[in-house]
């Protein structure tokens, strides 16, 4: 990776260091402050806006250990989502626990699930471990759907209140943007943290190549069940805060839609990097906000009483087609894009590095 | 390459030229003369069947009252409308988006999923909702969420009820045998909920089977054939016309002479022409509504020429034409009867929703449907059983009072907070 000229590492720690430049830690640093004092200036609408990316953002970034760092394609990691929510919100309403408690179930339940559904990958790969997770979305949400109806409650739904601490109510955005953003911080700083660490870097050599990874001594099959625990670990925790957010919980919100989504942000913010995640899952949550405001406006233009058949549509449409450019175009996401734009700025005037 | 990306940033800057002032000005240029309802649904995936022709009855009933009664109390009514496409993150940036508008005040939405992740917030934030949504966690406890169309046991009740009147229980010496043939979701499941399975077993009725099935049936054979092996003579589900179609022809093609029934959403225009003479006095519907084949009523003349004079095809004019219309007369209605007591200054959700709960039992909405709205009650609660018959549905009975089905817990009438109301402006 380039760096600023003049910067020089002289002990294994410096050369690790994710924050390596004082210009670095003073743009950290400001948009930490900028992300707490958000609420002081921007509407309850933007404020959602930044809750339900980070929710996102929260399970992308779980989606990115398995299958970003570790190799093991999911899509069906919308159904631990649904673990981890189910999880709160039944140990909210059946057993009266406090949510801050059910947080941490939430990510040990999903984790334990992701193991289980994460067995298969000792003998598939690829497409054959892609239709398991596959079925890991059926069976799970078949479950909730049907299991234990006291609880689980699959008709009417289970509401869920949101939280309470020390007086503060978490029920306005202003608060529970505070709640989300926090965690999703420690989140992410914790998914940039794990790949440069002993677990992160067997995930990568697992997916780079197995086989090797097991020459020099990982015990693949265990550590691919790590990355299984670790990234539905993430999906449990979103799923909390999801549970939370809407107070209501119920299987249509869990659909197959959402985790193929969750892997269009990976495409499209570039697989393998913490940064991607975080790329993707803003970019296209901007696409969707962008396409129900413009598509009503677009179809009036064409015909104000036909805008009903003309307007709807253009969400999906839109969503396939930056995926589709993106594989096209960029494959490598949004990430490198940015490391792009890094490497000119520091190189600038000059169009290379010499 | 570059010369084409600056050709496409050209053309998109033109576009915007187009769209965007119309984006900025639309609201100005309304300012002082229109009063704005907010609608959202899922318009392009599993549901766009009935929101699409709901925003083309609003439309259409707007454009009606604007050109031809000159608006309400002096101003023009417009609906601003979004599609979230199933997707519940979609429709929550949705209501904080206009939720912090000062004129939320009437949403018209169709989705018991919304409705029931935003019960509460409708609450706090003074929204009157008017949805086509009925689970029963979405409209109760009784709150700001009022709906178009009966609770979802209820339907079912008026079918059960039906059949068991029907029944030749001397000649048979058997009661009749029901199977369920329903969606594995929560709307195909509300039919299936304790407190309606005990209906149907105090009205001797035998459950003999239940199924769930996929929204596009591909082998309507197989489910047909267990529940005909089960014995049963009647099959109900909350199903649409896109799974009933194939369900009456393979019927009629199998000849086991097995009755349907359906909620309101079964109950639709594109059935008879789907399903042609398999339809014919072989499934039974609910709903509140005048027909389109009750051609003298009043209502049906009119709708059907607004709707001739917008240019609408017959499978414009399905089941949520209707439903819309009637989100936009309650509005209607609701300013012709607050307007003049408050002024418009003095609207605002809290006074609406008292108009609405002083609406009562059956109240009239221009002969389409009768609603009932009381402080305990968010639902009609008088609907009819229809049929097809000559290629259009047809009443089969008269309107009949729901039983009102719901669980104990969810009842009682709204409590009002001592807070004062949300300041709202109309403009």
């Amino acid at each position: 990776m380039d760096r600023p000229a003049g910067i020089f590492d002289i002990r294994y720690e410096q050369d690790m260091a994710v924050i390596r430049t004082a210009p670095q830690w003073v743009c950290l640093i400001g948009f930490l402050i900028l992300l707490a004092a958000l609420p002081l200036f921007a509407d309850s609408y933007f404020l959602s806006f930044m809750i339900l990316t980070g929710i996102a953002l929260i399970a992308v970034l779980g989606l990115n250990i398995l299958t970003g760092f570790a190799g093991q394609i999911s899509i069906g990691h919308q159904a631990f989502v649904a673990v981890g929510a189910y999880t709160t919100a039944v140990l909210m309403d059946s057993f009266h626990w406090n949510f801050w408690a059910t947080v941490p179930m939430a990510g040990v339940a999903a984790a334990a699930v992701g193991v289980l559904f994460g067995l298969p990958s000792f003998r598939l790969k690829m497409l054959y471990l892609t239709m398991s997770t596959l079925a890991a979305q059926f069976i799970i949400m078949a479950f909730f759907s049907h299991a234990f109806p006291d609880y689980f409650r699959a008709v009417s739904g289970i509401r869920v209140s949101r939280p309470e601490l020390l007086g503060i109510d978490f029920r306005e955005n202003e608060a529970f943007y505070y709640v989300v953003i926090g965690i999703t911080v420690i989140m992410t700083y914790f998914s940039r943290n794990l790949v440069r660490g002993r677990l992160g870097r067997a995930f990568v050599a697992i997916r780079d190549n197995d086989l090797a990874g097991e020459v020099i001594g990982i015990n693949v099959a265990r550590y691919k069940l790590y990355a299984f625990a670790t990234g539905c670990f993430y999906a449990g925790i979103s799923g909390s805060l999801h549970a939370s957010y809407y107070r209501m919980v119920n299987p249509p919100q869990f659909p197959i839609d959402v985790s193929i989504w969750y892997l269009g942000c990976l495409i499209v913010g570039g697989m393998g990097t913490t940064i991607g995640a975080i790329f993707g899952v803003f970019f296209l949550r901007i696409i969707k906000e962008f396409v129900t405001i413009i598509s009503p406006i677009l179809a009036d233009l064409v015909s104000p009483l036909d805008a009903p058949k003309i307007g709807p549509g253009l969400g999906i449409i839109s969503w396939a087609l930056v995926v589709v450019l993106f594989l096209i175009f960029e494959p490598r996401g949004l990430a490198h894009t940015w490391e792009v734009l890094k490497s000119r700025f520091r190189h600038w005037p000059f169009k290379f590095s010499i | 390459m570059k010369k084409g990306i600056w050709t496409i940033g050209v053309a998109l800057a033109v576009i915007s030229l187009f769209v965007f002032p119309q984006w900025g000005s639309s609201p100005t240029a309304a300012k002082d003369e229109t009063f704005t309802m907010y609608f959202f649904a899922d318009m392009s995936r599993g549901f766009a069947t009935t929101n699409v022709p709901r925003l083309l009855g609003i439309q259409d009933t707007l454009h009606w009252i604007n050109k031809h009664k000159g608006g309400v109390q002096g101003r023009k009514l417009r609906v601003e409308w979004a599609d979230h496409t199933n997707d519940l993150s979609v429709a929550a940036t949705l209501y904080e988006r206009w939720r912090t508008k000062k004129n939320f005040i009437f949403l018209a939405v169709c989705g018991s999923q919304e409705n029931e992740a935003f019960h509460d917030r409708y609450g706090e934030d003074e929204v009157v909702v008017s949805s086509c949504g009925v689970s029963e966690t979405g409209m109760y406890p009784a709150g700001y969420a009022f709906a178009t169309i009966p609770l979802y046991s209820d339907q079912f009740a008026n079918f059960a009820d039906y059949i068991t009147a029907k029944w030749d229980w001397k000649g048979k010496n058997r009661p009749p045998k029901l199977a369920f043939m329903t969606y594995d979701i929560p709307y195909g499941r509300a039919c299936l909920q304790p407190l309606v399975l005990e209906y149907a077993k105090k009205k001797g009725i035998e459950i003999v089977d239940t199924q769930f099935i996929p929204i596009v049936i591909v082998d309507a054979t197989t489910p047909l054939t267990r529940a005909k092996k089960a014995g049963a003579d009647y099959v109900y589900g909350q199903l649409t016309y896109i799974t009933l179609g194939p369900l009456l022809k393979e019927n009629e093609k199998l000849g086991y002479g097995l009755k349907f029934g359906t909620n309101n959403f079964g109950v639709d225009e594109p059935l008879p022409l789907i399903a042609g003479k398999s339809a014919e006095g072989t499934v039974f519907g609910t709903t509140p509504y005048k027909l389109w084949s009750e051609k003298n009523e009043p209502i049906i003349q009119t709708l059907s020429k607004v709707a001739e004079e917008v240019g609408r095809r017959r499978k414009d004019l399905a089941n949520g034409y209707f439903l819309g219309v009637a989100n936009v007369l309650t509005l209607y209605d609701i300013l012709n009867q607050t307007v003049p007591k408050v002024g418009w200054n003095g609207i605002n959700g809290r006074v609406v929703r008292r108009q609405l709960e002083s609406w009562g039992k059956d109240y009239d909405l221009h002969g389409l449907v009768k609603f009932d709205y009381t402080p305990e009650l968010r639902t009609p609660m008088v609907a009819r059983l229809v049929e097809v018959k000559n290629g259009q549905w047809v009443p089969a009975t008269d309107y009949n009072r729901m039983p009102g089905i719901l669980r104990n817990d969810l009842r009682g009438a709204y409590k009002e907070p001592s807070t004062p109301p949300k300041a709202k402006t109309v403009f």
